[in-house]
């Protein structure tokens, strides 16, 4: 009796509060037709802002796996002063909010902050467009990669890595050879999650993003956009494709969990 | 072949781990390091591996300095404790690894890289598990492998670290035998860390008798048993 | 003597390691976390002190700016509550029980951590709005959820629930059984069980998981705006207000603000993460 009363309300939560938002996107979404839904997805608008987001995560999945195995190895596999204060750096942007982060960026960056103010004069801008965009998405999707990586990297291969070294492999193949196959899963892992955070992102890219219609709008700032103009349809249909996004996520993220067990425990 | 090993010291955290152990191991000659946890002698092995730098010290190959050479270019081969075999690789690819890593020029072609993974697959009697994972062998199979790993790079020396503790019993008798049996099949010198008293004087040609970082005595098992240098080494031979 | 001599791998010491690649690595991560975290962090820090004491308390003390943080506050707090709670209930039927579909509620708890924030927000309108499923139900009894500070508490709690549910999991698959049967044999009531033996032993993940959806509740913004209303002192949140002032190019009020929240956010993580340690130390002096 317990045993039902409990199940029953716990699915009732997760229907009330993380199922039906969902369901109302797509009712939404469809209310007025597909062809209505594919008007609006392939508006020029919305698909301008398709591309920059993609644009963006293009840009930010290889810088952020870069940054991440870098990082991950360095403290993994040396000991240095301010390692522990690298760490505590990289796992900061989980705790700062977006609009926060998104104001630290403009102060900095910005045409009035140190760094853009210096850069000014040179004709060069980071805020506004697609380089404060890339720069904010990178900040809030530091800590994935690292995350994943750097666990695995802590309980294996150091060994294997020494046996390697005195076979005469140099750096390069080590990491080729050896330490890669086995971080391989964890580093896809982070990468899909900091890539799906990175196409979401909203509150700070808004801040810096500069919202100039057609060209520096992505795809959630669009949304909003949308929603404004009380063009729900739009709205809701260009939402259908982030839903799609983050479906697709949970699906990728399940696989790797099921073929690789030691990653997903963790959100 | 001669290595030269030259008062060589080295201190963790202020605490010495290796005070001016010095010792010689000659051509095709088998010695052991021998003492109990804490003595020093994996350091003293690591440092011969060149995955440790000494403080203060030589290393001296045929009379050539090799302290400051890093631990690729010795090409010694090492036989890891825990084996360190890549588990994302075939057994014939992780004998073929040191194979492959060489420089376009002094490297074999693939056809020779084979021929040479077969060999020592045939040498350490496992022809037919080229194939298998590591995962997919027994403990004494993969120590096998790592012995071939280790010898398919041509190695001036052979460094083995504990090569046995993670095995049965039984396993650890039978393997004792054959390692020493490859070791002078292939007329490579060898270093064995140990801690077994029986596996030391069992294989070894010389033993270097370890404690609190210094070499006590080095001598043909004979030697150490009928005139022990030290106390500790008269204590440690006769509790086992 | 020990069978396995200690490898000296395996201390922990300072070190010179043998392996290549330290310059490089470190050099790219001291590049990339410089001009991506430190920096702006400092450029924050940079603005709050050339703001001073006096001017931040006056933008502190502004009635619209108190307004914004008692909403942001009271209707985190709400929602950090229904999340202990919720993500208990979740986390229980999880772990302990087998039934058609568990997989995929265990699915569904990260829904929210994939959906992007803004497409959540205009969701929790659709549906909780006058003309929405649930809004249209609830509007005949008075209660207005879109647009008022209840609309803000569900948002965050859409947003941060996994939280909740993820920190508390995984202690539940740890608990021993044996103990509830030994509490169970020595008379206890199912009740006096959970209270007594269940409940303590699931506190750090309670304790975790609350304190990382309060957190994350507080700087939610895009979930919150839309479902929110934004109106000044009434159902205007923390982060909009920081966005308002930046629009206006009052970057010291955007700074002010924005700097009292992280520091709240930083103070509670530090203090989670104590308190968890001092609560996990508990477990194994007694173990």
């Amino acid at each position: 009796m317990l045993r039902r009363t409990l199940i029953a309300l716990a699915v009732l939560f997760a229907a009330v509060v993380i199922v039906l938002p969902v369901a109302a996107i797509l009712s939404r979404a469809f209310a007025e037709g597909v062809g209505a839904w594919w008007a609006a997805v392939s508006d020029p608008e919305t698909l301008q802002a398709v591309w920059l987001t993609v644009l963006t995560a293009l840009i930010v999945l290889p810088l952020n796996i870069l940054f991440g195995l870098c990082a991950a190895w360095a403290i993994a596999r040396f000991r240095f002063p301010g390692r522990r204060a690298l760490l505590i750096l990289i796992e900061i942007p989980f705790a700062v909010s977006p609009i926060v982060a998104g104001l630290c960026f403009l102060l900095v960056y910005g045409a009035y902050g140190p760094v853009g103010g210096a850069l000014q004069p040179y004709g060069l801008q980071l805020m506004f467009n697609l380089t404060g965009i890339v720069m904010v998405s990178l900040f809030v999707t530091c800590p994935f990669v690292v995350r994943e990586v750097l666990p695995v990297l802590q309980v294996t291969g150091e060994d294997e890595e020494k046996a390697a070294l005195t076979l005469g492999a140099n750096g390069w193949q080590i990491f080729r050879h050896v330490t890669l196959p086995n971080v391989t899963w964890a580093l896809v892992y982070g990468a899909i999650l900091a890539t799906a955070r990175a196409i979401g992102e909203f509150g700070a890219v808004s801040v810096v993003s500069g919202a100039i219609r057609g060209q520096t709008m992505t795809l959630p700032l669009q949304i909003e956009l949308l929603y404004n103009d009380y063009n729900t349809t739009g709205a809701f249909a260009a939402a259908t494709l982030l839903t799609a996004l983050a479906l697709l996520t949970l699906v990728l993220r399940g696989a790797i969990t099921a073929i690789h067990p030691a990653h997903g425990a963790r959100p | 072949m001669t290595l030269t090993v030259q008062s060589i010291s080295k201190r963790y955290d202020g605490a010495a781990v290796l005070q001016d152990a010095s010792i010689t191991i000659r051509d095709g000659e088998f010695v052991a390091l021998l003492g109990p946890s804490g003595s020093g002698k994996t350091t003293l092995l690591n440092v011969i591996s060149g995955l440790v730098q000494p403080d203060a010290g030589q290393l001296l190959l045929d009379g050539r300095d090799i302290t400051a050479l890093p631990a690729g270019a010795r090409r010694f081969g090492m036989v890891f404790q825990s084996y360190a075999l890549f588990r994302h690789m075939t057994v014939a690819q992780n004998i073929g690894f040191g194979l492959q890593v060489l420089p376009r020029g002094d490297r074999l072609d693939k056809a020779g890289r084979a021929a040479k993974v077969r060999e020592l697959l045939a040498m350490i009697e496992m022809p037919d598990l080229g194939d298998r994972y590591p995962a997919q062998l027994s403990g004494g199979q993969q120590q096998r492998v790592a012995m071939a790993r280790a010898l398919a790079i041509d190695p001036a020396l052979l460094l083995l670290d504990e090569p046995f503790s993670a095995l049965d019993a039984k396993v650890r008798h039978s393997l004792r035998g054959s390692v020493r049996d490859l070791q002078r099949r292939v007329g490579v010198a060898a270093i064995l860390v140990t801690h077994d008293q029986a596996e030391a004087f069992e294989v070894a040609d010389r033993i270097a008798v370890m404690n609190g970082g210094r070499i006590e005595q080095i001598g043909t098992p004979e030697e150490l048993r009928a005139a022990p240098a030290t106390p500790f080494v008269q204590d440690f031979l006769t509790a086992a | 003597m020990t069978a396995t001599p200690v490898s000296p791998w395996r201390l922990p010491r300072r070190r010179r390691s043998p392996l290549p690649g330290l310059g490089l690595t470190l050099g790219v991560s001291l590049v990339f976390v410089s001009l991506i975290v430190l920096l702006p962090l400092l450029g924050l820090g940079w603005q709050l002190a050339q703001l001073g004491w006096s001017d931040y308390l006056w933008v502190m003390s502004d009635a619209r700016t108190l307004a914004s943080l008692r909403v942001t506050l009271t209707a985190a707090a709400a929602a950090t509550l229904v999340n202990g709670v919720f993500g208990l209930l979740l986390a229980w039927v999880l772990v302990r029980y087998r039934f058609p579909g568990r997989a995929a509620l265990d699915a569904l708890v990260d829904l929210p951590f994939a959906l992007p924030t803004a497409v959540a927000g205009i969701a929790l309108v659709a549906l909780y709005g006058q003309n929405g499923w649930v809004g249209s139900l609830l509007a005949p009894l008075g209660l207005q959820v879109a647009y008022s500070w209840s609309g803000i508490v569900i948002a965050m709690v859409f947003t941060s629930v996994p939280f909740a549910v993820r920190a508390i999991q995984p202690l539940i698959e740890e608990l021993d059984p044996a103990e509830e049967a030994a509490a169970l044999t020595l008379g206890a009531s199912r009740g006096q069980i959970f209270r007594t033996i269940t409940l303590p032993q699931l506190m750090p993940g309670i304790l975790t998981g609350t304190g990382l959806s309060f957190v994350r509740s507080l700087g939610e913004f895009g979930a919150v705006i839309f479902i929110a209303g934004n109106i000044p002192y009434e159902t205007e949140i923390a982060s909009l207000l920081i966005m308002i002032r930046l629009d206006e190019f009052d970057y010291p009020a955007a700074a002010a603000i924005a700097g009292t929240m992280l520091g709240l956010s930083l103070v509670l993580l530090v203090a989670i993460n104590l308190a968890q340690t001092r609560l996990y130390r508990r477990y194994e002096r007694g173990a």
